[in-house]
C-alpha cells in the first residue's frame, strides 16, 4: 500500500502543472503581503475596516506579521485554495480513465477499494501541502515585512508568539482538514467522468455556489448544512477562550462530507464498469 | 483446467444492447488462443468482463479457476493484459510508466521492480528507449510498451486485445514473434483479432464471434474441418464440367468466376483430351440444364453469355500439345484464360472425379483440391459486409 501511494504521490508532484498550482499558491501571500505594507506603512495605521474576520485580522496585521498568515489563508479559502485541491482531486480518477491508465491499474490489479484510498490519500496530501506552503511563506513575508513578537487575538487577548505559532499550527491543519472533505466531494465527482476539466469544472461550480448561497441572508438556515460554510471558522482558534462548539461543528461538517462523498464515490467506483 | 472459462457470460448494456450474448469460452490450459470476431461483435466487451473492468448481466467467468470479477485482486497479477490500445502517461518514460504499474501491483516485490522492468522493456526491445517519454514513441513503439507492461512479472495467462493493431508490417512481425515466444515459455495467450492472417499463423485454438455470440470454438485444424474442400476444374467449357460433377453427385457444382489471367501453360498430364470434346457443340449455361450422360448426346444450345462460343473443331489443336505459346482460339482473349467449374469434394476421390471428366470428353486444363482460406470459414461464420 505505502509503495503504491508513495508512486501516486510523487507522480502528482512532479506534475508541472501541479508544481505550478503550488506555486501560485506561494505567491499569493507575498503578493498580499507587499501590498499590504505598502497601502499600511504606519504600524498604527489600518483604522475602520467593517466586520468580520477578514477585517479583523487586517486591523491586526500592522500590529504583527503572524496575520498575514490569517490573512493569506482567508483569502486563499475563497477560490485558490479551492481550485488547488479541485484540480487535483477532479483529475484523481477522471484523469486515469480519460488517458485509459484506468483499465491498467486496475488490471494490475490495484484493486478498485484501494487505488480509491490511495488517490484520496494523494488529494488530502496535496491539500495539506498547499496549505502549508501558504501558511509558511505568509509567515515568512509578514516575518520580513512586519514587527513580530506577542499576539494580540481577535478577543483581545496577548499570547506568547510560541503560543501565538501553535494557534497558527491548529489554523493550518482546520484548513487542510477543509480541503480533505472538498478533496472528497472532488473525488467523488471524478469517478464520474472521464473527463478530467469536466470533473474539476464541477467541483469549482459547486464552491462557488456553496459560497453564494452560504451569503444569502434569505438562505441563512441553509448555511451550516453548505460545505464551504465553516471552512473560515478557524478565527475561533484566535480567541481566548478558544470557540470549540463552532469548531467542533465544523469538523463535524468536514466528517460527515468526507465520509458521505467517499462512500459515493466507493459505491460508484466499486460497481461502475470501465469503459474508457 | 481451463486458463479462461465462462459460462453463459452476457453483457446487456443499459441502453437494452445486447453486447455479448451467453458466451462459453474454455481456452485450455498452454494454448495460443486467437478470438476472433469482426468489429463490434462483442470481442472487448469479453476481455472487459475476463478482466474484471466490466461486470456480467448474466453468466459466469473464471481466469485460472478464479471467479471474476470477484477474485480479481487475487488473481490478475498472474494475468497480463493488454486492452483495447496501450494507455500511458504521455509526460513520464516509458520506465517510469512501468514502474508505475509496477507499483500499484502489491504483490509484486519492490527490490526486484527495477530488474524485473528492464527485463520486460529488453524482451520488446525497448530497453534503449527507456527513459524516452512515451509521448515521443512511434505507435509500435506504444504497442510494444503495452505488451511489455504485461510482461513485469512472470504470467501464467496473457491476454491480448489486437496487440497488432495499427502496426506495419514490421511491428506485426515483432509482435507475432514475441508472442510465439511467450507462448513457447508455456504461458497461455489469449488473442483477440480481426486479422486472420495472424490467427493463422501463431493460434492453436480459436474462438468465433459474430454479434455477441460465440458462433465457433475448437482448435484451428477443427475449425478448417467445418469447411468443405473443393475441387476446382480449369477448362474452356465449364458448363459440360459442372454438370458431369453434378453427375457424380458433388453438391454445390458451379461455374466459378473465370480467372483473370493467362491460362498455365500446361494442362495436368494425367488428363489427356478426349477426341470427343472437339465435336462438342456450344452448351447454354449449368442452372438451365439437365444433366447429360454424355457430351455426344446432348443438343446445341445457345452458349451461355459470358462464355465464348466453342472454336470448331479444325480450328482447335490437340490439347496435349497445349502449351504458354499456344494460338488462342477466336473470342478468347489472353486475359480471360479458361473458366472454372468447382465443386463440393465431399468423400469422393479426386483422381476418379478427373477421369471422369476426361471420359465425358472435357478438355481439363487444370485441376485441384482446394480447401477454403480462413477467410472464406471466417466470412462464412461471421457473415459478409457490415451487420451492426
Amino acid at each position: 500500500m505505502y509503495r503504491f501511494f508513495a508512486s501516486e504521490l510523487r507522480l502528482v508532484f512532479r506534475r508541472r502543472r501541479n508544481l505550478l498550482l503550488l506555486a501560485v499558491t506561494a505567491v499569493f501571500p507575498l503578493v498580499i503581503g507587499i501590498a499590504l505594507r505598502l497601502a499600511a506603512p504606519h504600524p498604527q495605521g489600518g483604522q475602520g475596516g467593517g466586520s468580520g474576520s477578514g477585517a479583523a485580522f487586517f486591523n491586526q496585521l500592522a500590529g504583527n506579521g503572524v496575520f498575514l498568515t490569517f490573512i493569506a489563508l482567508s483569502s486563499l479559502l475563497i477560490l485558490v485554495l479551492p481550485v488547488v485541491v479541485a484540480v487535483v482531486a477532479g483529475d484523481s480518477v477522471a484523469g486515469e480513465a480519460g488517458y485509459g491508465t484506468l483499465r491498467y491499474l486496475l488490471a494490475v490489479p490495484a484493486g478498485r477499494t484501494r487505488l480509491l484510498a490511495v488517490k484520496f490519500g494523494v488529494i488530502v496530501t496535496f491539500g495539506l501541502c498547499a496549505t502549508f506552503i501558504v501558511s509558511a511563506v505568509a509567515l515568512i513575508v509578514g516575518a520580513v515585512l512586519f514587527p513580530v513578537g506577542p499576539v494580540t487575538l481577535l478577543s483581545g487577548t496577548t499570547v506568547s508568539l510560541p503560543d501565538g505559532l501553535l494557534r497558527l499550527l491548529f489554523v493550518t491543519l482546520y484548513v487542510a482538514a477543509a480541503m480533505a472533505a472538498l478533496g472528497a466531494i472532488g473525488l467523488a465527482v471524478s469517478t464520474m467522468t472521464e473527463h478530467a476539466i469536466g470533473a474539476i469544472a464541477t467541483v469549482m461550480i459547486l464552491v462557488v455556489a456553496s459560497e453564494v448561497v452560504d451569503n444569502v441572508p434569505q438562505l441563512a438556515a441553509a448555511g451550516p448544512y453548505l460545505p464551504t460554510h465553516w471552512w473560515l471558522s478557524f478565527d475561533s482558534l484566535l480567541r481566548v477562550p478558544v470557540d470549540t462548539s463552532t469548531l467542533l461543528r465544523g469538523l463535524l461538517s468536514f466528517a460527515v462530507y468526507a465520509l458521505l462523498f467517499g462512500s459515493f464515490a466507493w459505491a460508484r467506483f466499486t460497481s461502475a464498469d470501465v469503459t474508457s | 483446467m481451463s486458463a479462461i472459462s465462462t459460462s453463459g457470460l452476457t453483457k446487456r448494456f443499459r441502453g437494452g444492447q445486447l453486447a455479448v450474448d451467453q458466451v462459453d469460452l474454455a481456452v485450455p490450459d498452454g494454448s495460443v488462443y486467437g478470438f476472433l470476431g469482426p468489429n463490434g461483435s462483442g470481442k472487448t466487451t469479453t476481455i472487459r468482463m475476463l478482466l474484471g473492468l466490466a461486470f456480467p448481466t448474466g453468466g459466469s467467468a473464471a481466469l485460472l479457476g478464479v471467479g471474476m470479477p470477484d477474485g480479481a485482486t487475487q488473481v490478475l497479477h498472474r494475468v497480463g493484459s493488454l486492452v483495447e490500445g496501450p494507455a500511458f502517461y504521455p509526460f513520464l518514460t516509458g520506465l517510469d510508466n512501468l514502474a508505475r504499474y509496477d507499483a500499484a501491483d502489491r504483490t509484486a516485490d519492490p527490490k526486484t521492480a527495477r530488474t524485473r522492468i528492464n527485463t520486460a522493456l529488453d524482451r520488446v526491445g525497448l530497453l534503449s528507449a527507456a527513459k524516452k517519454r512515451y509521448r515521443h514513441y512511434s505507435l509500435g513503439m506504444k504497442q510494444r510498451l503495452a505488451i511489455s507492461a504485461g510482461l513485469l512479472r512472470p504470467r501464467e495467462l496473457i491476454i491480448l486485445d489486437e496487440p497488432t493493431n495499427g502496426l506495419d508490417p514490421q511491428g506485426t512481425r515483432e509482435v507475432r514473434a514475441l508472442i510465439r515466444q511467450i507462448a513457447a515459455d508455456g504461458t497461455t495467450v489469449f488473442v483477440s483479432s480481426h486479422l486472420l492472417a495472424e490467427v493463422e499463423q501463431i493460434c492453436t485454438h480459436v474462438g468465433v464471434m459474430r454479434s455477441g455470440r460465440l458462433v465457433f470454438q475448437g482448435s484451428l485444424p477443427e475449425l478448417r474441418r467445418t469447411g468443405a474442400a473443393r475441387v476446382t476444374v480449369q477448362t474452356a467449357d465449364p458448363e459440360a464440367a459442372v454438370k458431369v460433377l453434378t453427375a457424380l453427385g458433388l453438391p454445390d457444382a458451379r461455374v466459378s468466376a473465370p480467372p483473370d489471367r493467362p491460362a498455365p501453360p500446361a494442362a495436368a498430364p494425367d488428363c489427356p483430351p478426349a477426341p470427343a470434346a472437339a465435336d462438342r457443340p456450344p452448351a447454354p449455361a449449368a442452372a438451365d440444364r439437365p444433366p447429360a450422360p454424355a457430351a455426344a448426346d446432348r443438343p446445341p444450345a445457345p452458349a451461355a453469355a459470358d462464355r465464348p462460343p466453342a472454336p470448331a473443331a479444325a480450328d482447335r489443336p490437340p490439347v496435349a500439345a497445349a502449351a504458354a505459346d499456344r494460338p488462342l482460339a477466336p473470342g478468347m482473349g489472353p486475359g480471360q484464360g479458361f473458366a472454372e467449374a468447382s465443386a463440393v469434394l465431399g468423400d469422393a476421390a479426386p483422381e476418379r472425379i478427373c477421369a471422369e471428366l476426361v471420359q465425358a470428353g472435357i478438355g481439363v486444363r487444370g485441376f485441384a483440391v482446394t480447401s477454403p482460406s480462413l477467410e472464406d470459414l471466417f466470412v462464412g461464420l461471421t457473415g459478409e459486409g457490415f451487420d451492426v
